[in-house]
């Protein structure tokens, strides 16, 4: 016994003697780790993974072999003995344009497969240099995407369009996927309208601004109808797919951490004069803002050259009845004591100064772990924004929870779910008038030292009456953002559950479901003494929004042959959504500062509007591959929808979409490493809003106790048949030198027929605008992507990138009964005289964006008609002022890498384009833009003829008479007049510049840590634009909705630097 | 095949039809609703039109009172109102709506072709030819209609004239009644009166075109048009939001932005008019002391402005700024009436004795606004009937009775020339009076070939192209 034991305990010591733990790692041919790799011991059930720095760890004997495998690469068999150096190189098994993306319905495609253009980014990129609003990751990286911003900072909302506009009736937003399940990017716009009284516009964010970027593992872009025709008719404008990250096996703890501080500019301010103050006729005199003094009502800056000479300012000296100091424009108290005249000086930057430098700060921690039979994540994000306007901010809190499990062999469950709560204290007012402090400093005087504004109630009135440097017109620009607030608070839940069954080897059976519900509570206060409200206001805009998908597949898949595989699906979905908006206004307030609406003191004004809308839809796909080579797509779908006449609302979709890669079959040259013909053909169909079909009255306010009904201004339409869209693509993607060149061309048509639009009609006829399915509209575009490896040196590396697109879309046929193809409008201001009509009008081009406005009267050779009196004529006919979309954009993007440092930057042009800026017009008018400056001590005589003939037969003289700089300008940027406020809206951008450095993992791992990146952000960073005065990339909201080709006293967008720190534990 | 089945199973489970049929119907507001509501909106906003825009638009072209700082209309840079184009034709769509509503009442008939002819006549003298008897067919697919004459629409069958006839005897034989009558609380007989003083005003109107004198003599003789104040096409404002008058809740500039006219000035001084302390503030130089009432141009620019203090301009009266419900919305008054009759007898197109109905004008506007007509205002030289400039009196004191009443005064300008307004010497318009809105552009933009023809008959779509009545 007691040799056997000792035999045993020598046999085991022998083994462990001739026993050695090995470390290595494995990586790709791009030196990239490979996580997840399999290492085995030939001949032995005794093996490992590697970990997701590709490395690992493994005790083996001298004499045995190792196999090192992993999907995608080809296998690698090397024997323990001699080897002392573990890095081991893996080839790539297949081609490595073989990455796998996220398509339709999140089934995971190989990319090489498909028929249709896609374009993905990985969570690194988004993250790296994340920003706060996902959408705008997209920006210049993906060929075919534009994306605007809204001008209210953080927190507003951004659009995105694929492909241009293809239709002229819904907002053209892509659907958001996220895991395969859609959610909701819409904004539900405030009950506001465009007028002169009442509140203004407020951006609350598009829906997926409130995503955290740091739970994004990729966000596939599906461009055409086409890549879109699994999704049904919301994904008309493409579809962007979102993968969540999931939990995985790390080497560490892992606790992941990603932190960043940014720190925001304005980048762009209007150009103001800075040499005439507020006046008219070069005369001014402040005494009460109300034209007490001189000129003091008055909002034009057409007054005293700014020397130094004393004049009684808004924030002179003054004293009252007990002789105590106040200002002077503490009127209530001065009563009528005389204002000590102070010096007449510019303040250039008084606009300035009042913004103040914005502050982003996010913060991640996730935790994440997995075994082999599941894995779980948890992550939290806090972002905290406080704006370039004084007292804006906007706050949000990310919980997030993925979970994966196989319970069995064949039964697997997936399921993720955020919370998410984003409020504000503060978000700024837009569009036109009082609420938007750029009205009030596109009307205030060059001279005004604001200084003074920021004790911002008069003197013994605090609460009652704000203190200003224009008591008729404006709001104090700091009593408009400490007390006139428009907060928010919107609690979202958004989640999905998959439950996936292998029924065999071939079927399988996956049932998903996923919600997306939040409720928004907006409160609007106002102060008393503001110029809308002046006994104050308090208002409340209550969203609720729930949206259910829930889907079934059956799916099947099987090799044929050695060379021929064959799958197909079938499947069923359901989709609901139910929006519940109700507004309630006291217009009125009893006790100043309390928001609450007991305090209202007159009765309160209700609004309410809820909608339902469902759709059920089956479909089917199915696919055929040959020897990697050839590779086809059918796929089918119909749709049920609520929203449409019962006996139209069936329609069905179908694509065709098929892939050669011929580099397979051909005999190219050596350098020509991959080449892919992709072609396909779609037929899409799309539905449309709630309650389309039967008009119904509208309430209006009560006159006393009689209740007040009117007819809607949209005649709706019972016949409306479903949308279709006709889409063709084709693309070649091919790569060169080892694949270091790529090249991707598409080049697509849209045909859209039967579009829903709500065509602005004569109002003569009972309705302003009628619901058509409407005539033929026809897009056609290219894009073409270039990407390269300039550089792939051992320790430098430069990669880079150019997305090119380039389309525009036609009228082919009208609606019937239509002579000019009038879709739209955008108001220059609150009165309709100052239109922007959208008219595709087929003799003159028809392409869709096209604008018409009115301007000058002109002689055949183009020269400005005047009258007598030395003013331009305007007339009231409409003319072309150019086309809102833009010729093509740019996108370059470059990467450099070396040892550790990584430097990107990312460059976007878009060249052609007009816009209509509202910022010109009033400030031209009002005089105190730069381009003011010019005739205002000698006059101005305008460049043009003088009809001295009669009108049928003109007899044109040159201009000769000269007219005051206040008159000219008055006239010449008449706000009626659009052609004077047209810019070109091209520009070029550096959009991002970061860099950052990767410690090595040695220098780190003593604290515990691994992957420990610090970047440095710059983002926004120059623009070069024709106009001076404000960004070209920000869109307008007018109303419910945003407008475009419009400029509406956009803020100034900022430019931000910034830092961001990345590790694991 | 067993999963086949499976799924066609789960599917059907998942897709409940019944919400689904019900999904689409919209609850948020009433597809059919009675007569009623529609009716009472149309008085609100139609006569809450007359007095928004007497305050921002007519009392400036008829220089009551003229702008500071917000000059397009005072210095006769019109623009198109499209607002009040739009707004209007929906009126007459609910109009059209109360007449076709099920009910098959007379009585709404009637009314609704009252209100419609007053709203038809507002987009004709304001814009000139204008889509009338081919209007509101958009539920008929016409979706373009043609722009009518201004004659047509005032003498055509089924035009203004003739939908006033037929309405009062409508109403003179029907038994049926009426609800949501804010004006006259379902009075019948007071829209009777109302219809036959809207055919007086329109009667005149045109009488420099047509031989009107049947007609007026005729309805002078049923005698069933406005007796006093108290049959007078009011809508007060209300002291509660959301029914008070605009100005009340404004913004400060727009009210200190209109300010007294030096027309009205010239006009009202030399009369000892009280009602000029009605209508206007004391200069604010002159409060505390001896109280004036100054105005200033109308139409200057700013710098022309410049020679004026604004502490010698006088605001306009506390009642338009300092009470909801000062201001009582008008579609016609007694005094109106009085005055065109003075007017029509004065031209000889009824019999009657001119002063009579002169004297019953003033009477019926100091009624109107509450005030006691002084003693021997009459019978002061600049106000009495002497036979010399009659009808210059007789339309300036119709001018002052017209204060804040929509576009009246200035139509009368247009017609008649008086009272004799000066130019504004800072105008836009080549130095010539506008006589109407240029076209919407919305028309232009969607109803390009109507508009086309209409701008060829009118002799272009600017401010200066004159309507039939004033030609």
């Amino acid at each position: 016994m007691k040799i056997a034991i000792t035999a045993l305990f020598c046999a085991v010591a022998m083994i462990t003697l001739s026993q050695k733990t090995i470390e290595g790692k494995v990586m790709d041919q791009k030196e990239q780790p490979i996580p997840f790799a399999k290492v085995k011991i030939i001949g032995k059930n005794q093996g490992t993974t590697t970990k997701e720095d590709g490395g690992f760890e493994l005790k083996v004997n001298s004499n045995d072999s190792l196999r090192f495998s992993a999907a995608g690469f080809e296998s690698k068999t090397i024997p323990v003995s001699g080897e002392t150096e573990w890095t081991i190189t893996l080839p790539s098994s297949i081609n490595e344009l073989d990455e796998v993306v996220v398509t339709a319905l999140g089934l995971k495609r190989n990319k090489r497969d498909l028929g249709y253009a896609v374009q993905t980014l990985e969570g690194k990129e988004i993250t790296e240099v994340r920003h706060p609003n996902l959408v705008n990751s997209l920006a210049g990286r993906v060929a075919g995407v534009q994306t605007t911003n809204g001008s209210s900072g953080v927190g507003s909302s951004s659009r995105v369009i694929i492909r241009g506009e293809t239709s002229l009736s819904g907002n053209n937003q892509p659907l958001f996927v996220v895991d395969g399940v859609p959610v909701s990017n819409e904004f539900i716009a405030n009950d506001t309208e465009n007028l002169e009284s009442g509140f203004h516009e407020v951006d609350y964010g598009n829906g997926m601004g409130d995503f955290s970027s740091d739970d994004i593992q990729s966000i596939s872009v599906l461009k055409g109808p086409s890549a879109a025709a699994l999704y049904g008719s919301r994904a008309a404008g493409g579809v962007i797919v979102i993968e969540t990250k999931e939990g995985q096996r790390t080497d560490g703890v892992g606790i992941s951490v990603n932190s960043s501080v940014t720190m925001e500019q304005i980048a762009f301010l209007p150009e103001f004069q800075n040499v005439y103050g507020q006046g008219s006729g070069g005369q001014f005199a402040y005494e009460d803002g109300l034209g007490g003094g001189t000129n003091d009502g008055g909002l034009v800056s057409f007054g005293p050259q700014m020397n130094g000479q004393l004049i009684t300012q808004y924030d002179g000296p003054s004293f009252d009845q007990d002789g105590n100091p106040v200002r002077g424009g503490d009127v209530i108290a001065r009563q009528g004591n005389p204002i000590t005249p102070t010096p007449w000086t510019a303040n250039p930057d008084n606009v300035r100064n009042f913004f103040e430098t914005g502050v982003t700060s996010q913060h991640n921690i996730a935790f994440s772990g997995a075994n082999d039979d599941g894995s779980f994540r948890l992550s939290y994000t806090r972002m905290d924004h406080e704006g370039t306007i004084p007292n804006t901010d906007y706050r949000r809190n990310n919980l997030s929870f993925t979970g994966t499990y196989d319970l069995s062999e064949r039964l697997s469950i997936r399921a993720f779910g955020t919370f998410i709560n984003s409020n504000s204290d503060h978000r700024p007012g837009l569009g036109y008038g009082s609420e938007n402090v750029m009205y009030s400093f596109l009307w205030m005087g060059r001279q005004v030292n604001l200084d003074a504004a920021e004790n911002y109630w008069q003197a013994g009135r605090e609460g009652f009456q704000q203190f200003n440097y224009n008591t008729q017109w404006l709001d104090n620009p700091f009593f408009n953002v400490f007390e006139n607030r428009n907060g928010f608070n919107k609690n979202r839940l958004l989640g999905n559950a998959v439950l996936s069954y292998k029924i065999s080897e071939n079927w399988k059976l996956r049932f998903r479901s996923g919600v997306d519900t939040y409720t928004d509570l907006r409160t609007s206060r106002r102060a008393f003494s503001t110029q809308r409200f002046p006994n104050g206001a308090y208002r409340e805009d209550d969203v609720a929004f729930t949206e259910i998908n829930t889907d079934l597949l059956l799916s099947y898949d099987k090799k044929i042959s050695e060379k021929w595989n064959f799958n197909a699906a079938l499947g069923a979905n359901n989709f609901t959504q139910e929006t519940r908006y109700k507004s309630l206004t006291a217009g009125q307030l009893s006790v100043p500062g309390i928001y609450n609406f007991e305090n209202s003191k007159v009765a309160l004004e209700a609004s309410q509007y809820n909608s339902q809308r469902q759709i059920n839809s089956v479909y089917g796909l199915s696919g055929i591959n040959f020897d990697r080579f050839l590779f086809l797509d059918v796929t089918l779908r119909n749709d049920w929808s609520t929203t449409l006449p019962v006996e139209n609302n069936s329609f069905a979709y179908y694509s065709v979409n098929g892939a050669i890669v011929f580099s397979e079959k051909l005999n190219l040259p050596e350098w020509f490493n991959y080449g892919k013909l992709r072609l396909n053909s779609s037929s899409v169909g799309a539905d449309t809003d709630p309650f389309q079909l039967r008009n119904t009255y509208q309430f209006n306010q009560n006159y006393g106790s009689y209740p007040l009904l009117t007819n809607s201004s949209k005649l709706l339409n019972q016949n409306l048949r479903p949308e279709r869209i006709n889409g063709l693509e084709t693309g070649l993607e091919m790569y060169f030198f080892q694949e270091r060149l790529g090249l991707d061309v598409t080049v697509y048509q849209n045909t859209a027929k039967n579009q829903i639009i709500s065509l602005p009609t004569s109002s003569a006829s009972g309705y302003s605008s009628q619901i058509v399915n409407g005539g033929v509209i026809q897009s056609r575009g290219i894009e073409i992507m270039l990407t390269g490896d300039v550089i792939r040196g051992e320790d430098f590396k430069w990669t880079a990138f150019a997305n090119f697109s380039k389309g525009a879309s036609y009228v082919q046929e009208l609606p019937e009964g239509i002579d000019q193809y009038t879709t739209g409008f955008a108001r220059l201001y609150t009165t309709a005289e100052n239109t922007i009509f959208y008219i595709a009008n087929a003799q003159k081009g028809g392409r869709v964006g096209d604008m018409y406005g009115t301007g000058f009267q002109e002689t055949e050779d183009g020269r400005i008609i005047y009258g007598d009196n030395g003013l331009p004529l305007r007339d009231n006919e409409l003319r072309y002022l150019g086309n809102y979309n833009p010729d093509f954009i740019l996108g370059l993007g470059n990467t450099f890498e070396y040892k550790g440092f990584e430097l990107n930057i990312l460059l976007d042009w878009r060249q052609g384009g007009v816009v209509v800026s509202r910022t010109r017009a009033v400030g031209s008018t009002s005089g105190v833009l730069s381009e003011t400056l010019e005739g205002r001590e000698d006059g101005i005589v305008g460049d043009g003829v003088v009809n001295v003939g009669t009108e049928e037969n003109p007899v044109y003289e040159e201009n000769t008479t000269s007219v005051s700089a206040a008159e000219y300008y008055n006239q010449f940027y008449n706000r009626a007049n659009e052609e004077s406020s047209t810019y070109d809206a091209s520009y070029v951008k550096i959009r991002q510049i970061g860099l950052t450095y990767t410690f090595p993992d040695k220098w780190t791992k003593k604290m515990g840590v691994q992957d420990f990146k610090i970047g440095f952000i710059a983002r926004n960073l120059f623009t070069w634009t024709e106009n001076p005065h404000f960004d070209p990339e920000l869109s307008a909201m007018q109303g419910t909705s945003q407008v475009f080709g419009v400029e509406d006293l956009s803020y100034p967008s900022t430019r931000s630097f910034g830092m961001n720190i990345q590790f694991n534990f | 095949m067993r999963n086949l089945i499976i799924i066609v199973l789960v599917a059907s489970a998942l897709f409940s039809c019944k919400k689904f049929d019900k999904a689409n119907i919209n609850q948020n507001a009433p597809e059919e609703v009675n007569p009623q509501f529609l009716l009472s909106n149309v008085l609100a906003e139609g006569a809450d039109n007359q007095a928004y825009w007497g305050w921002h638009a007519g009392n400036l072209l008829s220089q009551h009172a003229a702008n500071l700082e917000f000059l397009p209309v005072d210095r006769y840079n019109l623009g198109s109102n499209e607002g009040l184009w739009t707004e209007t034709y929906r009126l007459m769509k609910d109009l059209q709506d109360v007449k076709n509503s099920e009910e098959g009442n007379r009585a709404y008939d009637a009314v609704a072709d009252i209100l419609t002819a007053h709203q038809a006549s507002l987009v004709t003298d304001l814009w000139t030819n204008v889509p009338f008897y081919e209007s509101l067919e958009a539920e008929e697919g016409n979706f373009t209609p043609i722009f009518d004459e201004q004659e047509a629409i005032y003498t055509g069958e089924g035009g203004i004239l003739d939908l006033l006839s037929a309405a009062v005897e409508t109403l003179e034989n029907t038994q049926e009644t009426i609800e949501g009558d804010l004006m006259y609380q379902g009075n019948l007989n007071k829209w009777i009166k109302f219809a036959n003083s809207l055919r007086v005003r329109y009667l005149v109107r045109i009488s420099d075109q047509v031989n009107v004198s049947t007609e007026l003599q005729q309805i002078i003789d049923d005698g069933n048009i406005f007796q006093d104040v108290n049959d007078e096409a009011v809508v007060p404002y209300l002291s509660a939001s959301p029914n008070q008058w605009v100005i009340f809740t404004e913004r400060e500039g727009r009210y200190v932005d209109v300010r007294m006219s030096k027309t009205a000035e010239d006009i009202l001084t030399p009369l000892n008019d009280p009602r000029m302390e009605h209508y206007y503030k004391p200069t604010a130089n002159s409060s505390g002391g001896t109280e004036v009432y100054l105005g200033i141009p109308n139409g200057l620019s700013r710098e022309s402005q410049n020679s004026y203090d604004l502490g010698d301009v006088s605001l306009m009266g506390s009642y338009l700024r300092d009470e909801p419900d000062g201001v009582k919305a008008a579609f016609m008054t007694y005094a109106e009436l009085q005055f065109c009759l003075a007017e029509a007898a004065q031209k000889g197109l009824i019999s009657g004795n001119v002063s009579t109905y002169y004297e019953a004008g003033i009477q019926g506007s100091f009624d109107h606004l509450g005030l006691t007509l002084p003693a021997g205002y009459l019978s002061q030289p600049n106000v009495i009937l002497d036979g010399s400039n009659d009808l210059e009196r007789i339309v300036t004191q119709k001018w002052i009775a017209s204060f804040m009443n929509g576009y009246e005064a200035w139509f009368d300008f247009r017609r008649t020339g008086y009272p004799d307004l000066p130019l504004p010497q800072d105008n836009l318009n080549n130095d010539v009076f506008p006589v109407r809105y240029a076209y919407p552009s919305t028309e232009q933009a969607v109803n390009g070939s109507n508009y086309s023809d209409a701008v060829n008959a009118i002799g272009g779509d600017d401010y200066n192209s004159p309507g039939w009545w004033e030609n």
